[in-house]
């Protein structure tokens, strides 16, 4: 009997220090807080333990190890015909019975394989919150902003010598015989020997691309049509998107502003709000939620230099535009 | 638990859709095994959850170029996944499997008692969530056990997002009642012993 008192005033005492343990801003996103509204305040607190403690009640799970994961995927791989890259090697030799002509068959097999490899361009990815500089095989250098892809071929810069980018690149290209090809977005940038900016993200509406030149300068122009070409030339930018004929006539710009990514600084001048968000996404690897909606086009104008985190910005931008903003399980989310 | 991000599996999603292999293996070792177990809470049965698994996998590369337009991948995954673990169900029902199996066996006190180390609330809470009808419970383990949101859920259970809205609320009241209705029950015992 005895023991039965004990062990109900513990589970009681328990629960007590439970629910006074409450974390009131653990997990908040906008789902929890709707729900919160339809409870009455005395039960709230409770009510919001509860939904947090059940993320613990999941029904024992069975383990699934990476072999399991590893041969499942080679089954899917298999039944869609895709390469395999579990397993290394694979194959196996077949000894010294094949006779010259076979070798001479494989050989050239390999030959024409190695080739296709050669013609299989080479991607550059940078991960989100770091930068990359690349030296190109001509001497050119390629300094590459959070989140952004290079790619060329694995001939550069032998047959031509062309890049292809979706994100933000600072280019110093070595002069050669050769003109240096920049693809972004349907839009092309040529140049002989300069220094140069181009800031083309696919990800973003309306797909923009912004060319900026430090020294020298390079035509821009629309895909197949060199005929519309823009000449850019030093401290100028020119933008072009798909619904435009020919790239903006060239305009000065601020060079600190549109170069500042590369000294860590942070800075745009009448951008939409979710172009900036974005942007702070890939520098700092954090999600970044607009549940106002409304402002997605509202136009900001910011310049940091060396900002410690996205937060710094947030805060800023919230008080600007009159919006609030709160730490989400994965980033941030901005509400009105 | 290293869980990828939304963000992270739209990225996945935009080079499967050009075809980049690499992607769909890095998508699939993400999610496999927790699709894995969430169809194991419907079909009961490892062999059958690990093919629908694939089978969703397959097809996400087949269609893999509409796949740009999906708002959440996750939650298509997650939908493919749940009807087909409910057909087969449907297909091979002997009225003790599926959900009605998903269900919790109840907690009795001297269970509790037997086993000090468990966490008592927990077994209670498992307990209380077996109880709820099944479409409410499945909005409720969707957001609870995988993390989905509500729009999310919406989409994994072709209803409207004010329906999950309601089911999840539904839930907790539910929830609430039992965790008050335990606790005076636990302190009148108390009390009557005193």
């Amino acid at each position: 009997m005895n023991a039965t008192v004990n062990t109900v005033t513990k589970q009681t005492l328990k629960y007590k220090v439970m629910t006074d343990n409450i974390k009131i801003d653990g997990d908040d996103n906008s789902d929890s807080r709707h729900i919160l509204k339809h409870f009455s305040e005395e039960h709230r607190a409770t009510v919001k333990h509860l939904y947090e403690k059940s993320r613990q009640a999941r029904p024992k799970q069975e383990h699934i190890g990476t072999d399991e994961v590893e041969t499942a995927l080679s089954k899917v791989r298999q039944r869609l015909n895709l390469k395999d890259d579990s397993q290394p090697g694979a194959g196996s030799s077949t000894g010294h019975a094949m006779d010259w002509k076979w070798m001479v068959a494989a050989a050239s097999v390999l030959i024409i394989l190695s080739a296709g490899f050669l013609f299989y361009p080479k991607t550059i990815e940078v991960p989100y919150g770091e930068t990359m500089t690349i030296e190109m095989s001509d001497g050119s250098e390629v300094e590459l902003n959070s989140g952004s892809k290079l790619q060329y071929s694995r001939l550069f810069p032998l047959i031509n010598r062309e890049v292809g980018l979706n994100g933000e690149a600072y280019f110093r290209v070595q002069e050669g015989s050769q003109p240096f090809i920049v693809r972004a977005n349907n839009s092309i940038v040529k140049v002989t020997g300069t220094r140069f900016n181009v800031r083309s993200w696919q990800e973003e509406s309306g797909t923009e691309t912004e060319v900026t030149v430090t020294d020298g300068s390079v035509q821009f122009y629309p895909e197949k049509k060199e005929s519309q070409s823009v000449a850019i030339g030093p401290g100028q930018i020119s933008r072009w998107a798909k619904n435009l004929k020919m790239p903006t006539s060239p305009d000065s710009v601020s060079l600190d502003h549109v170069l500042g990514w590369r000294n860590q600084s942070f800075a745009f001048s009448k951008k939409p709000l979710e172009v900036i968000l974005l942007e702070m996404e890939r520098r700092f690897d954090v999600t970044i939620t607009l549940e106002a909606k409304e402002y997605r086009s509202e136009k900001v104008t910011i310049h940091y230099v060396n900002p410690k985190d996205a937060e710094v910005i947030l805060k800023d931008i919230c008080r600007v535009k009159g919006l609030r903003y709160s730490a989400s399980s994965e980033g941030f989310r901005i509400y009105e | 638990m290293n869980n990828p991000t939304n963000n992270q599996i739209k990225k996945w999603v935009a080079e499967i859709s050009e075809s980049q292999q690499e992607a769909f293996g890095m998508l699939f070792r993400a999610l496999y095994p927790q699709l894995v177990q969430f169809s194991l809470r419907y079909t009961r049965n490892k062999a059958v959850a690990s093919d629908i698994t694939q089978d969703a996998f397959v097809t996400i590369w087949r269609k893999r170029r509409e796949m740009k337009q999906i708002d959440s991948p996750k939650a298509y995954l997650y939908r493919i996944v749940r009807n087909r673990s409910l057909n087969y169900i449907r297909d091979h029902s002997s009225r003790i499997m599926g959900l009605e199996a998903m269900k919790e066996p109840k907690v009795e006190m001297s269970d509790l008692e037997n086993n000090e180390q468990a966490d008592q609330q927990l077994q209670l809470l498992k307990q209380w969530i077996g109880e709820l009808p099944d479409r409410r419970r499945e909005a409720f383990e969707l957001s609870r056990f995988e993390g989905l949101d509500h729009d999310e859920i919406a989409e994994v259970m072709e209803i409207s997002p004010n329906t999950v809205n309601n089911h999840i609320v539904a839930a907790l009241d539910h929830l609430n009642e039992r965790h008050s209705e335990y606790r005076n029950e636990a302190n009148s015992k108390v009390q009557g012993y005193d």
